[in-house]
């Protein structure tokens, strides 16, 4: 033991120098970004000012308006909607065995590894087969997807500890399967389901790709909005709103952290 | 027997190819203190689960108070468990965990009265606003029991309810569930792994072995009389000889030959407090274990070491007839 840590004590420069290399490479352009949403300047390499007259633009502009609104119509229902159906997923996993339930894990995983694109791809095409128009709907259905494993997985996890002679105590003290699992189990779980709930919202806000497939002619969310203005240039409107959407991102997993975590 | 609240008739419980419960047979009367005793694995958990509705028997019956229960949900039957683990709803407090099951009885008014006088009957009072994970082990305990007696089942079955205390507060519970038990005068059926508290608890047992019951009676008769090897030994009976069992007690250790005495050398001496327990090694091989009071005065039988030359002696009257 003493040997290992003085060992490491040797090592700790070196260590230490290159950890802070690594955050600078990982964090300086969301630095940058961040800090130049505050410049007066519109040429975007010159400090000049600070200024909230970007963020003033951004809350005028009618195209971002409309696309932080199908954001939210998106991020919302596809979010209810996955946390219901992937809770319901999740329970079933943890706690029935049936025919296929190797098979039914290893499909929930999927969507978490399969690259985006792919997904994206086979969405679109999906649709195309079925005749669908791709609208908003279709970006909400897309959401959903992707979304249910990330819940059945977080729920699946926290049953796990679950103690089931919690819900054998409510059986025998009167209460019948339903008002068990409303008054015993719910209420135990409900962190985990918030916890997905949060990761789910915040994946939907973020997503660009799959979006970018399925998304129909007036059904534009906010990150395919920014990439489009991007395309004209980098201005520090387009820093401020990403800015904006970075703080809402890291608010959402740090709330979702918490739930899981909760601190003693 | 006049007053039967629980029959177990011929039950079979199996899990796989293992039998868990066994053609078991029980009679339990209304009002009394009934000890389940077996070593772990025996059965006991499944037979109360039989009972509580969490696990249906394979073939026999379970009559309560005169009805079989067969295909009666665990939520539906008028009995209540006291969980090893306490199974007690942390998200609720100590109130809202005594006041769980009244909802789902009407026949129940008066509620608020009712959980504080449960609360005071379980030396609960002022506590009802915590939760579960800011009581100690014992007060957990009295939190469970309260939320089952509040209920007024018909009987209670417990699942090696003080298992997880220490053994002073152990001791101390015992007391207070015996006195309790008298109070309400709830048949009480207790599951434990330990002879001496069955023998300290209840007014019969019935020993398990393997899923059968080997023996029930009261326990001086479990004591004094057991019928087989098995509850003998279990019992602390283990001196057996050719059709009888002496208990380790009821045996006389001597320094000096003795008339009808089994002479041998003494193989160990274990210091117990109030008593020290011998382990005699008898001319033929056969190991003798012989109990002995201290009384704190040295003679010569206390003061015999390992190796020393050793006799002893019983009266016939302590031969407990054995196959
Ligand atoms: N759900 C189950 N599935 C399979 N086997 C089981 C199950 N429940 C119990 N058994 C088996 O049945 C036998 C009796 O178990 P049981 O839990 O009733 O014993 P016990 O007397 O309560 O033991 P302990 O004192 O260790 O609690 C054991 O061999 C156990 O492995
Ligand atoms: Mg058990």
């Amino acid at each position: 033991m003493k040997h290992g840590a003085r060992s490491m004590e040797h090592g700790a420069p070196v260590l230490r120098a290159v950890t802070w290399a690594v955050y600078a490479f990982l964090y300086a352009p969301i630095a940058v970004l961040v800090v130049f949403s505050f410049n007066s300047e519109r040429q975007t390499a010159v400090w000049k000012n600070f200024t909230l007259d970007w963020y003033r633009v951004l809350f005028r502009d009618e195209l971002i308006g409309h696309a932080v609104a199908n954001s939210l119509i998106v991020g919302v229902v596809a979010t209810v909607v996955a946390t219901v159906i992937g809770t319901m997923a999740g329970l079933a996993l943890a706690r029935h065995e049936f025919r296929g339930k190797r098979a039914t894990m290893s499909l929930l995983y999927l969507p978490v590894i399969v690259p985006e694109i792919v997904v994206g791809a086979a969405l679109v095409s999906l649709f195309g087969f079925i005749a669908m128009r791709l609208s908003l709907t279709t970006v909400i259905l897309a959401h959903i997807a992707f979304s249910i494993s990330y819940v059945a997985l977080v729920v699946r996890a926290r049953l796990a500890g679950f103690d089931r002679s919690l819900e054998e105590a409510a059986m025998d003290l009167g209460a019948n399967r339903w008002q068990t699992f409303w008054r015993v189990t719910m209420p135990l779980i409900t962190p985990g389901v918030m916890a997905g709930a949060l990761l789910v919202f915040t994946l939907s806000i973020d997503d660009y790709i799959i979006t970018s497939f399925v998304a129909g002619p007036g059904a534009t969310t906010l990150p395919l909005q920014i990439y489009s203005m991007v395309k004209t240039g980098v201005t520090p409107e387009i820093n401020a709103v990403s800015t904006l959407l970075l703080a809402v991102t890291i608010g959402l997993i740090a709330a979702a952290q918490r739930l899981q975590n909760p601190a003693r | 027997m006049n007053d039967v609240i629980l029959r177990l008739d011929a039950v079979e419980k199996h899990f796989g190819a293992t039998p868990a419960v066994h053609g078991v047979t029980l009679e339990i009367a209304r009002g009394e203190f009934f000890a389940l005793l077996g070593p772990s694995g025996c059965g006991k958990t499944t037979l109360l689960r039989l009972v509580a509705g969490f696990e249906q028997p394979d073939a026999g019956r379970v009559v309560l108070d005169g009805t079989d229960v067969a295909g009666v949900p665990a939520n539906e039957r008028p009995v209540n468990t006291v969980f090893q683990h306490y199974a007690l709803f942390p998200h609720l407090t100590v109130a809202d965990n005594v006041a769980f099951g009244l909802r789902y009885k009407s026949e129940i008014r008066n509620q608020k009265s009712d959980i504080d006088e449960m609360l005071r009957l379980v030396r609960l009072e002022g506590l009802g606003d915590r939760k579960p994970d800011q009581l100690s082990g014992g007060q957990k305990q009295r939190v469970a029991l309260a939320r089952a007696l509040i209920l007024h089942p018909k009987v209670l079955l417990l699942d090696e309810p003080l298992a997880a205390l220490d053994v002073k507060l152990r001791k101390e519970m015992q007391v207070e569930l015996k006195a309790l038990q008298r109070r309400v005068g709830i048949t009480f059926i207790f599951v434990t792994h330990d002879q001496e508290e069955a023998l300290t608890l209840a007014d019969r047992v019935a020993v398990m072995n393997l899923g059968k019951v080997e023996q029930v009676g009261t326990t001086e008769a479990i004591f004094e009389r057991p019928w087989t090897k098995f509850v003998a030994d279990f019992m602390g009976a283990v001196n057996f000889f050719d059709g009888f069992v002496v208990r380790p007690e009821k045996m006389r250790l001597h320094a000096a030959a003795t008339a009808g005495a089994v002479e041998g050398k003494v193989e160990s001496k274990v210091y117990q407090g109030e008593t020290t327990r011998w382990l005699v090694r008898a001319a033929d091989g056969k190991l003798l274990t012989v109990v002995e009071q201290n009384d704190g005065v040295p003679d010569a039988v206390s003061r015999l070491k390992p190796g020393d030359r050793v006799w002893v002696t019983w009266e016939r009257r302590h031969e407990v007839p054995m196959k």
